[in-house]
């Protein structure tokens, strides 16, 4: 944009060089042409001053260049003419108008004209432009020089190619020399310092941005502009992504030309050394909605974590990622147009990541993926060495892709061991151009995970058995996981299995799931030795419905745990059971009796719980409205554990539980 | 005669939806209730001039909470103190102290009619505030509406999503403090 003063300067200065030899004359003209640019109206005056000496008055109607769409209009300019050895000085002001509308904007000037050769200077302060003729008349060349022009001075043609533009601050300085003919292409160097910008909307703004470098532009039909430049810090936000760019080093370099209603970039290379590396082209149209039409990425490296921090960071911050942690390399390339992505092709070399807090992460991934909106692409490859889902660790596995017509698809089932057995990738199909629910579709097995491990890992009392399953379906829409099919835990000497698995904000806020649960004789003993909340003995059936956790809580379920096909408990195990149900009541028995026997038989147990709004809604094996029987005692000395509480508290019920397996004696309200 | 048809068929009407709504009644004023606290709680010293929390619950008054709850549960109660909720609202009282309630002062952002906080005024805010004040409105909205789906989820109706979250939306609202910006029902930003 500074062209457009820049070409002001130029045409004032060159029509004041002509008429300037032509002293003691009244000139006019009604239109002169150079450069593209034309001036009209043109009258020059020589007349007499104070005392004695000549005054020069130059005046133009108006003024255009329409390659850059600029037009001036009332151009004056008046200084007394000062005769000295060999040379003429003129000082003075200048005045113009850039709309019609506009308020004149005036500057003093010094002209000076030595040996035939003119300089020019014009001072507004803090602006200085500086005009002069080199070399001799039959080449003579034009030497620029701009220093200080504030910014804000262009605001109001700047906004009018970008209309949201609402502040601009920052200083151009500007060396050219101009070249001897319209078509010879202009050479320059600018600078940019504390460029700030800010737009109504404040979805893009700068500050202290320093940028330099040099412009190469053929103002041919259509004009073509080379950038070869460096940014020396400062920071830029466009929508969410914000950058502070480092002090030095980032090199910027693009070729720039119009293309009917939009600007074409080419060759652009962005290099940021150590951190990432861009050569790219792209169509933007400033006017469309999305002004990005077509982006061809034909490399980017990126270092992490450094790429992250710089350019990633307030992206991830954004969806909740702030605290991942990443290391590694990735070089990728894309293609974006009027459809969105079209393709895309990544590379990566030991990448990892890692989000303690979600306790996720990939180790040593690597390997080369890509896929394409249309037709097929080269098949890939990407591998890992270990990773963690919510804490469980994941072993090394390899796994094999293909793209087609817009699904990048597992070329065949992979196996990631998991906790002594696997994690079996049946089938995955990724359509990322596809409606949000259809993105992912997927089909998983589990074989032989070690529950001892696996129960370990979570931090659960320790137990021994096997878990399997099948998940013939996975679909992911809204932020929701759901899982059909189920998986089966043998575990206990008996059976366990689990349906309806749904996760909701797997790795969101409140990260919440749901399942069904029953299970078919599980051993007593096993059980309750794990769990260590005194011995019982016999087999164990029944299920948890509806099973709600939020954040790994509980807060929502229908239990029912029964035994009856009797069995022994131990002394310990009535206590705990009668802290359950609320009263220790031991019917029919003296505690002091009770304490002489070690166990006791037992026909029925049963124990059922509807958790609703953190109270638990207590049931046993029957009930009659205030009672109901826990334990249904066999033999001598018989025991009947009956309930009297039918609501109790979970976070009651959960302290009494541990301290019961505490071995300390519960609290009974 | 006029008045008395109205009268009888609204009457109906009510008696119609009664019947139709019978257990899965959206228990609106309890969701007020509800609201009401839980955004007390996260503004600080709101419109009213106390501060609102809710009552401590040591681990053995449980029972009693109970029988009192149940004593007051002339409709259906609706629970939202889960551990969870709680720990988000004590989240979003931080990020409202150390963010939000300055951002909402100067008018840069404000309350939506949906019962979430957006960016109004993106450039009222200095450049090197913006992409954080982005990021906390990002988090904010997302604990919100963690929040709404969780406490239709955790009493049992997850249906109820959408009536909790215009219940919030209008509280929100209710509890600003003057000089904020909401937006209107049909989306135009208002002050309070």
């Amino acid at each position: 944009m500074s062209y457009r003063l820049l070409a002001t300067c130029i045409v004032l200065a060159i029509v004041f060089c002509a008429q300037g030899r032509a002293a003691g004359l009244h000139a006019a003209a009604d239109s002169l042409q150079a450069y593209g640019i034309s001036v009209k109206n043109i009258e020059v005056d020589i007349g007499s001053g104070a005392e004695g000496g000549h005054d020069l008055q130059l005046r133009a109607a108006q003024l255009l260049w329409p390659e850059f769409d600029l037009q001036l209009s009332e151009l004056h300019a008046h200084c007394p003419l000062e005769p000295e050895a060999d040379s003429w000085r003129c000082a003075g002001q200048a005045r113009l108008r850039v709309a019609a509308a506009a308020k004149p904007v005036e500057a003093g000037f010094i002209a000076t004209l030595e040996h035939g050769r003119l300089n020019l200077q014009l001072n507004r302060a803090p602006a200085r432009l500086t005009l002069s003729q080199q070399g001799d008349d039959a080449g003579a060349r034009w030497q620029l020089q701009l220093r200080q022009l504030p910014l804000d001075w262009l605001s109001d043609l700047l906004r009018a190619s970008w209309p949201a533009l609402s502040r601009i601050e920052g200083q151009l300085a500007v060396d050219a020399e101009l070249p001897p003919s319209a078509t010879a292409p202009l050479q320059l160097d600018y600078s940019l310092r504390d460029l700030g910008f800010d737009t109504q909307d404040g979805r893009s703004a700068a500050a202290h941005l320093s940028l330099a470098g040099k412009l190469d532009v053929t103002a041919t039909t259509p004009w073509r502009l080379h950038h070869r430049g460096q940014i020396g810090g400062g920071e830029l936000l466009q929508g969410g992504l914000h950058v502070a760019f480092a002090d030095h080093g980032t090199r910027l370099d693009f070729q720039l030309s119009p293309e009917r209603d939009a600007y074409r970039f080419s060759d652009v290379v962005y290099d940021d050394p150590g951190v990432l590396e861009l050569k790219a082209s792209a169509l933007v149209a400033p006017a469309d909605d999305l002004p990005l039409r077509e982006l061809h990425v034909d490399s980017l490296v990126a270092v992490l974590p450094q790429a992250q921090q710089r350019y990633l960071g307030s992206l991830l911050a954004l969806a909740g990622w702030s605290e991942l942690a990443s290391r590694g390399r990735v070089t990728a390339r894309a293609q974006f147009d009027a459809g969105g992505i079209a393709s895309a092709a990544a590379r990566l070399d030991g990448v990892d990541l890692d989000e303690a807090k979600r306790g996720i992460g990939i180790k040593g991934l690597a390997g080369e993926l890509e896929w394409r909106r249309t037709g097929t692409a080269p098949p890939g490859q990407l591998a890992w060495q270990s990773a963690t889902v919510h804490s469980l660790p994941l072993g090394a596995a390899r796994t094999q892709w293909h793209s087609h017509d817009g699904a990048l698809t597992l070329s065949q089932r992979t196996q990631i061991p998991l906790l002594g057995g696997s994690l079996d990738l049946e089938r995955l199909d990724l359509h990322p151009t596809a409606a949000s629910g259809e993105r992912l579709q997927a089909g998983l097995a589990l074989r032989g995970v070690d529950l001892a491990a696996l129960s370990q890992a979570l931090g659960w009392p320790r137990f021994g058995g096997k878990l399997g399953g099948a998940v013939p379906e996975l679909r992911y829409a809204d932020q929701r996981l759901e899982l059909t099919g189920g998986l089966m835990l043998n575990v206990f000497d008996g059976t366990l299995n689990v349906t309806g698995l749904a996760l909701e904000r797997p790795f969101g806020v409140l990260p919440s799931l749901s399942a069904d649960i029953a299970f078919e004789q599980l051993d007593l003993s096993l059980l309750t030795g794990t769990f260590d909340i005194g011995g019982i003995t016999g087999r164990l059936s029944g299920y948890v419905r509806a099973l709600r956790l939020v954040d790994w809580q509980p807060v929502a379920f229908d239990a029912q745990l029964q035994a009856l096909d009797g069995g022994r408990i131990s002394q310990r195990a009535v206590n705990t059971i009668s802290s359950v149900g609320g009263g220790g009541i031991a019917a029919g028995i003296q505690a002091s009796v009770l304490k002489l026997f070690d166990t006791f038989g037992y026909a029925r147990l049963g124990l059922g719980c509807r958790l609703q709004n953190a109270v638990c809604h207590m049931r046993g094996l029957d009930a009659d409205g205030a009672r109901y029987t826990l334990v249904e005692g066999r033999g001598l000395p018989r025991i009947q554990i009956v309930g009297h509480q039918s609501e109790v508290d979970w976070s009651v019920l959960v302290e009494r539980l541990k301290a019961a397996a505490s071995g300390t004696k519960p609290v009974i309200n | 005669m006029r008045h008395l048809r109205t009268m009888l068929l609204s009457l109906s009407l009510v008696l119609l939806s009664a019947c139709v709504t019978i257990n899965v009644y959206f228990p609106a004023a309890a969701a007020e209730k509800a609201a009401e606290q839980f955004i007390g709680t996260v503004i600080g010293e709101a419109a009213k001039d106390a501060e609102i929390k809710p009552p401590p619950r040591p681990p053995q008054a449980g029972l009693l909470d109970f029988f009192i709850g149940s004593a007051q549960a002339a409709e259906p109660d609706l629970n939202i103190q889960t551990p969870a909720v709680r720990d988000i609202q004590a989240r979003m009282k931080q990020r409202f102290d150390s963010v939000l309630t300055k951002a909402l002062a100067a008018g840069s952002i404000g309350l939506t009619r949906d019962g979430l906080v957006a960016v109004r005024d993106a450039a009222a805010v200095p450049l090197a505030e913006r992409s954080g004040l982005n990021q906390a409105v990002a988090e904010e909205n997302r604990d919100r509406k963690a929040v709404y789906s969780e406490i239709a989820r955790a009493n049992g109706h997850p249906e109820w999503e959408a009536q909790i979250q215009s219940t919030f939306a209008a509280q929100w609202v209710q509890q600003a403090r003057a000089g904020w910006y909401y937006q209107d029902a049909s989306g135009a930003w208002k002050q309070r």
